[in-house]
């Protein structure tokens, strides 16, 4: 740390000014909306009229918050799965490919990324369009979300491919293990670590997204991101930012409970291995 | 000849992945395809002679680039001071970046809105200061849109950043002191190269997603500040005319898909990305 | 008698490198074959061959007279233990060991039963709960060579067995694998660049060069008789004089030789003034260094050829300190072995000063 410091020497300090900025762009906005959500007052101002709780009682006893919280669940989770099983496919599958087609595939997978969501969206609209079995139900929402979310998986689950030992494929091979064994007993166990991460990452993301669902929800229900979207738009009541307070802290409590579990598993290995 | 890989595990690894993109993006782009030709192909025509198009594309183009530029400027100076910053202090910086990458564009976004509508956050801070008597007028201007998207795009650029900054030898930096390399010198020779690479595929990423986005410009930069995104909602959902919405789609998809191959091509972005 | 393992005229080439030239190679029931080469010799290649890692362009391996060259490595029934051991970092020692009874959809109870077995035999008993980042590096190739021989395959390959291992440790294992060996008496074939670990297991030893083998006997005769300079040169160190009918003739190669004497340096001997013996030389002592159980002597002629003598480390050095000039000669006619050119048959035969 020292040398990274004297390294920069004058430079260092404009450096953590601008960061400090930085940083404050980010976590100001958020304290904001954490404070506002505390009013005990009928309306979103800043600062808050004194401190209650009674905006967070309303959004856990209002349907109109609870049920699109559920339904988001609902969605995420199911796509997340799909995600993770293509995306996992697919990084396993780069791993068996010659460099120069590896490269294409890698490519496929990581440009959904780059996908305008609103124009995805329309042509998923247009496919709902088309067959009416589909505009009620929630398949071309899921499937979308899938494919938004597949590229993270595919990237943290790939970066644990590439670290795989090519020998104990070897071994197991000349063990007489064919590949659906290797798979399954050699190479998945190895990847669990990062598939689950690259899971949490990728149902973080779905969670979050709000543009297909403008777009593709069959009419009269909600998700969470969509009606949080639509409340800032019209009633502008300090239920949305304490709905926004809890799935944010929500969020934080997985990801801490999951950063948590990780080290956890890492120091269990270690300890195994130092008798 | 490798016979340790057999053919049918490439298959059965490789095309259910494939048959998944076949439905989830061959099908709604063809979708795209077929409904911009609803009404004989002349959507594609007709878009450019609108100056609304004309104008949100442009709009789109220049709040991408500065959007991009900014972010790739203050993400790599972020991902320096994690690095270069006393640990209590690169904590709080990485703490900062985790909660904006874990809480969702839309929470983020009414974040902002609180900050800058007329009587917000900040009207409340520099009025108890004195300066303003004015509820000020921020909300719905194309300058309340940049500081919030740069917010939204700073974690695709620190996340890499950070990553080949742990990548620079100590070694390599200690020897550069010990020779008598200053500042500049150091961040010159030994700092930049390291950065590069990392920066450039931030920031094609950021660029490409800043082409999409929808939801941070609605809300902040208001209808005065249509994104073509924004613009292609207007033409589906409000003035009926979904041949236009879709051409409109299928020129935003291939125009980021095309940036974004060819970035891939030249800097190797994919490969970045494990 | 089938042969069990049979490389018959295989050809190799790896992008541009012919890395095995039509190499033939017969190994006995229950024989420890090594392989011993420089790095690039291409025995690691052939042993991939053999295991079916790696596919021939040309020639035949024959598992007791069966053509096994197509078949994938799955059904080829050997047992490999490699360089790295790669054992599966998380499945227990004793899930490791049963893990080919398991690829071969054995009862979980046979399972336990073979795993339990072999850990008795590498004298690993009782620890089949531990995961392998608990063990030392000598346990962890035990455990790689007990799950190698777990499924009883009729080959038992080693890649490079010992790399991984520190000195002392290398010492003990080659005589465990050896003694491993002969208790299952599991056909062995190994590779490696270490002359010592090659002779201390060996039954026999191939020795390798650019993708040929160049002479494959019994480790001894190999010290006593190589076939070719390069043999005498890589299995230890050796003067070459060139000879001629007999007669010595300096360096190797000088004009008129017809052959290339071999002396090793335990027979080259300092002699006392007026004593006979073959390939007498004499030379300056430059370089006298003590080695433990032995000296090494190095002593350079007038006309400029090194001779390098060894004496035992109880050996009185009065005479032999640097500078001292003094006669050299091996005092044994039947250990000078003289290297013939190609097409000749090597041979023993007294050498005249």
């Amino acid at each position: 740390m020292r040398t990274a410091a004297s390294a920069l020497g004058f430079y260092r300090a404009p450096i953590l000014l601008v960061s400090l900025l930085a940083g404050l762009m980010l976590f100001v906005p958020f304290l904001v909306l954490v404070a506002t959500s505390w009013t005990s007052g009928g309306l979103l101002l800043f600062p808050p009229q004194g401190f209650s709780l009674r905006w967070y009682e309303t959004v856990l006893q209002d349907p109109r918050w609870m049920e699109p919280f559920a339904l988001s669940l609902a969605v995420s989770a199911a796509a997340t799965l799909l995600a993770v099983i293509f995306g996992t496919a697919g990084a396993l599958a780069v791993l068996r490919l010659s460099p120069r087609s590896a490269r294409v595939v890698r490519t496929l997978f990581i440009v959904p990324i780059a996908l305008p969501p609103v124009a995805y969206a329309i042509g998923l609209y247009g496919v709902n369009l088309q067959l009416d079995a589909l505009r009620s139900s929630f398949v071309t929402l899921i499937l979308g979300e899938a494919l938004i979310a597949l590229p993270y998986v595919f990237v943290v689950v790939s970066a644990a491919t590439g670290r795989l030992d090519p020998n104990l494929r070897k071994a197991a091979v000349t063990l007489g293990a064919g590949w659906p064994l290797i798979l399954r007993r050699v190479e998945l166990p190895l990847l669990i670590p990062n598939i689950v991460a690259g899971a949490v990452f990728g149902f973080s993301i779905v969670f979050d997204e709000v543009v297909l669902s403008v777009f593709l929800l069959p009419p009269g229900v909600q998700t969470l991101p969509l009606k949080m979207l639509s409340a800032s738009t019209e009633a502008f009541s300090p239920a949305l930012t304490a709905a926004s307070t809890m799935v944010s802290l929500l969020a934080l409590i997985v990801l801490a409970l999951f950063a948590w579990l990780s080290r956890a598993g890492a120091r269990r290995m270690r300890k195994v291995s130092t008798p | 000849m490798q016979p340790t890989r057999t053919q049918t595990e490439k298959r059965w690894l490789l095309w259910p992945p494939l048959a998944f993109f076949a439905i989830a993006l061959g099908i709604p782009m063809a979708m795209l395809l077929v409904q911009s030709f609803d009404r004989g192909g002349g959507a594609f025509v007709e878009m450019f002679t609108m100056s609304s198009f004309t104008a949100a594309l442009l709009r789109t183009l220049v709040m991408a680039a500065v959007v991009t530029v900014l972010t790739t400027l203050i993400g790599a100076v972020y991902g320096l001071a994690i690095w270069a910053a006393p640990r209590w202090f690169s904590g709080i910086l990485l703490a900062w970046l985790m909660l904006s990458l874990w809480t969702s564009i839309v929470v983020r976004t009414v974040g902002w809105m609180l900050l800058e509508i007329p009587r917000g956050a900040i009207y409340w801070l520099l009025s108890s200061l004195g300066l303003v008597e004015e509820p000020i007028e921020l909300y719905q201007t194309a300058l309340a849109m940049y500081p919030a998207m740069v917010a939204v795009m700073l974690p695709f650029v620190v996340l890499p950043a950070m990553t080949a900054m742990s990548s620079i030898d100590r070694e390599q930096l200690n020897a550069a002191v010990i020779f008598g390399a200053g500042p500049t010198l150091v961040l010159r020779s030994v700092i930049l190269p390291a950065l590069m690479p990392a920066l450039i595929s931030g920031g094609v990423l950021v660029f490409v997603m800043s082409l999409g986005f929808y939801v941070t410009p609605l809300l902040l930069g208001g209808p005065a500040n249509l994104t073509v995104s924004g613009l292609i909602n207007l033409q589906v959902n409000t003035l009926n005319r979904p041949d236009l919405g879709a051409s409109m789609s299928l020129l935003l998809v291939a125009a980021t898909v095309v940036i974004y191959l060819i970035a891939d091509r030249l800097f190797k972005v994919s490969e970045k990305w494990g | 008698m089938t042969v069990p393992v049979k490389i018959d005229q295989v050809d190799v080439t790896l992008g541009p490198n012919h890395v095995l030239k039509r190499v033939c190679l017969d190994v006995k029931a229950g024989e420890f074959v090594t392989l011993l080469g420089a790095s690039g010799s291409g025995k690691s290649t052939l042993l991939n061959v053999i295991a079916g890692l790696q596919g021939v362009d040309s020639g035949h391996v024959l598992f007791n007279g069966e053509n096994v060259e197509k078949r994938p490595p799955q059904k080829r029934n050997v047992g490999v233990v490699f360089q790295s051991y790669a054992l599966f970092p998380h499945m227990t020692i004793g899930e490791n060991v049963a893990f080919p009874l398991l690829a071969a959809r054995r009862p979980v109870k046979e399972r336990r039963a073979v795993a339990a077995e072999m850990l008795e035999l590498v004298q690993l008993g009782g620890m089949s709960d531990r995961m392998p980042a608990s063990l030392s590096g000598g346990q962890r190739q035990r455990v790689a060579l007990a799950r190698a021989i777990a499924a009883k395959p009729e080959v038992l390959l080693l890649d490079e067995p010992m790399a991984a291992l520190d000195k002392q440790l290398r010492e003990q294992m080659q005589v465990e694998i050896k003694r491993i060996q002969r208790q299952v008496g599991i056909t062995t074939i190994a590779v490696t660049h270490d002359q010592t670990e090659a002779f201390t297991m060996s039954d026999r030893v191939a020795i390798m060069h650019e993708g040929c083998f160049v002479q494959i006997d019994e480790p001894e005769a190999l010290y006593r008789r190589p076939v070719t300079e390069y043999v005498a040169k890589f299995l230890g160190e050796a003067n070459l004089f060139g000879s001629a009918d007999g007669v010595l003739l300096g360096r190797p190669g000088a004009s008129g030789s017809t052959g290339t004497a071999v002396i090793r340096p335990e027979d080259m001997q300092p002699l006392v003034d007026g004593e006979s013996a073959q390939a007498c030389v004499e030379a300056t002592v430059t370089l006298v260094s003590f080695q433990g159980e032995r000296f090494r002597v190095e002593a350079v002629t007038p006309d400029g050829m090194t001779v390098i003598s060894t004496l035992p480390g109880n050996t009185d050095m009065g005479r032999l300190a640097v500078g001292s000039r003094l006669r050299f000669g091996c005092r044994q006619p039947e250990r000078v072995h003289v290297i013939r050119p190609e097409g000749q048959d090597a041979a023993r035969e007294p050498v005249a000063a």
